[in-house]
């Protein structure tokens, strides 16, 4: 994995804000039982540790979430809708198989007529446009916005027992500038693919190599499948793991200078074997999946947005932000956070 | 450490999770139960089960099981 270090190469990016969004209707667990899911409601604590998640009301879609929480990052910025150069949102659940999600938002956010476009990397997709954004920055552009959203609720199989409970809707959002400190904002980022796990989980149908037709929704193949659950729980943690261990070593960092790991959510259990297995402490990691479940790519600046607002941050602290995801994809980000952003979020 | 003294281990441990009696029969595990599994492996045996490692033919019987110990802990 390529470590991209901004600053090392002369022109250092930051985060100038962030936001999140997350749709109203709360959906519990007992929710899900009552609309036939195949296991009960403390089963579902018990194998994930989520109790309750966000769905989105029937006229929504990913990119009005993906465009609230853009709007609420540029708030945050101080940055207006025409100060931005190119809007970039991370999704696997478009509104439509095309044109692309990032097309609606901008009209939405008014953004002009700036490049748009979708990144897809599954659960990694917020790394992924924050790796794009920082690079376009570095080559140029003043302000990017990179977003990631996902609709999950309606690729989810209600009776499946391995995936019903785990998903949520929801987006966040950044907005990325060019910096005048080194020691500060987005200090490291890197990411990587590994197609072995192109199969473990996958949504089999609506894509050109199967499209959706009547034998497919027989099979119920529209919906997201997980095969080798176990499997896919140990490659989560090695892929934020691996991830991990190459960038700080890349920086000459140890877990021990980060502040919070701010890590992708797919399942309470994943975060504890992570933590074990690096020897964070608990009270480092940052945790939202109880009340919002695994919203894909939204999952890290969901995360993000809640722990600078929560008022645990300080000035300098390092936050390491981790994702791994379908495909298999992961990524880290080493953030140092700057007084200005803190006062973003009235810290 | 040897087959003589994992094979008994592997063993309890199992039988938190299933329905233990010949070494060689096929084991009965839901998701959760491999899991943890895993886990407790990790904890008594001090390694760490990777992802490649979790296939039908270590986790399949207590023997299995106890062959795929028993390889981690001489490496």
């Amino acid at each position: 994995m390529r470590v991209l270090r901004p600053a090392a190469l002369g022109r250092p990016v930051r985060l100038a804000g962030v936001g999140a969004y997350l749709p109203e209707r709360v959906v519990t667990n007992a929710d899900l039982v009552a609309a036939g899911a195949p296991l009960d409601a403390d089963e579902m604590v018990r194998l994930s540790g989520i109790r309750e998640r966000r769905f989105v009301a029937p006229d929504q879609a990913t990119s009005d979430l993906a465009a609230e929480a853009g709007r609420r990052a540029l708030a945050a910025a101080g940055v207006s809708p025409d100060a931005v150069d190119r809007l970039l949102v991370g999704t696997v659940s478009p509104d439509h198989p095309s044109p692309g999600a990032a097309c609606r938002v901008q009209t939405l956010l008014g953004l002009g007529t700036v490049p748009s476009m979708d990144l897809t990397a599954a659960c990694s997709s917020f790394l992924y446009a924050l790796d794009a954004a920082a690079r376009a920055v570095m080559t140029g552009d003043e302000a990017v916005l990179a977003v990631a959203a996902d609709v999950r609720s309606r690729f989810v199989d209600p009776t499946d027992r391995a995936t019903c409970a785990l998903f949520g809707d929801g987006a966040g959002a950044a907005v990325v500038t060019p910096h005048e400190d080194a020691e500060s904002g987005l200090l490291a980022i890197g990411l990587l693919a590994d197609g072995k796990g192109y199969d473990a989980v996958k949504m089999p149908a609506g894509g050109s190599r199967r499209p959706i037709d009547g034998d497919a929704l027989a099979e119920r193949a529209q919906y997201v499948e997980m095969h080798s659950g176990p499997q896919v729980y140990l490659a989560a943690v090695e892929g934020m793991l691996g991830t991990a261990k190459t960038l700080l070593e890349a920086v000459d960092l140890t877990f021990d200078d980060i502040a919070y790991v701010v890590p992708h959510q797919p399942n309470k259990r994943i975060l504890d074997r992570m933590g074990r297995l690096a020897g964070i402490p608990d009270e480092k990691v940052v945790k939202v999946i109880e009340t919002v479940g695994n919203i894909s790519g939204a999952t890290v600046p969901v995360a993000l947005d809640h722990v600078l607002r929560s008022g645990a941050v300080r000035a300098g602290d390092r936050l390491l932000l981790l994702a791994a995801g379908a495909g298999y994809t992961a990524g880290a980000a080493l953030l140092r956070v700057d007084e200005a952003l803190l006062a973003t979020v009235g810290r | 450490m040897t087959q003589n003294d994992v094979l008994p281990a592997v063993r309890d441990l199992v039988a938190d999770y299933a329905e233990v009696g010949d070494d060689a029969a096929p084991l009965d595990l839901d998701s959760l139960s491999l899991i943890q599994l895993t886990e407790d492996l990790e904890d008594r045996f001090g390694f760490v089960v990777a992802a490649d490692d979790l296939v039908p033919a270590h986790f399949d019987s207590v023997a299995a099981i106890a062959a795929f110990v028993q390889g981690k802990v001489q490496r």
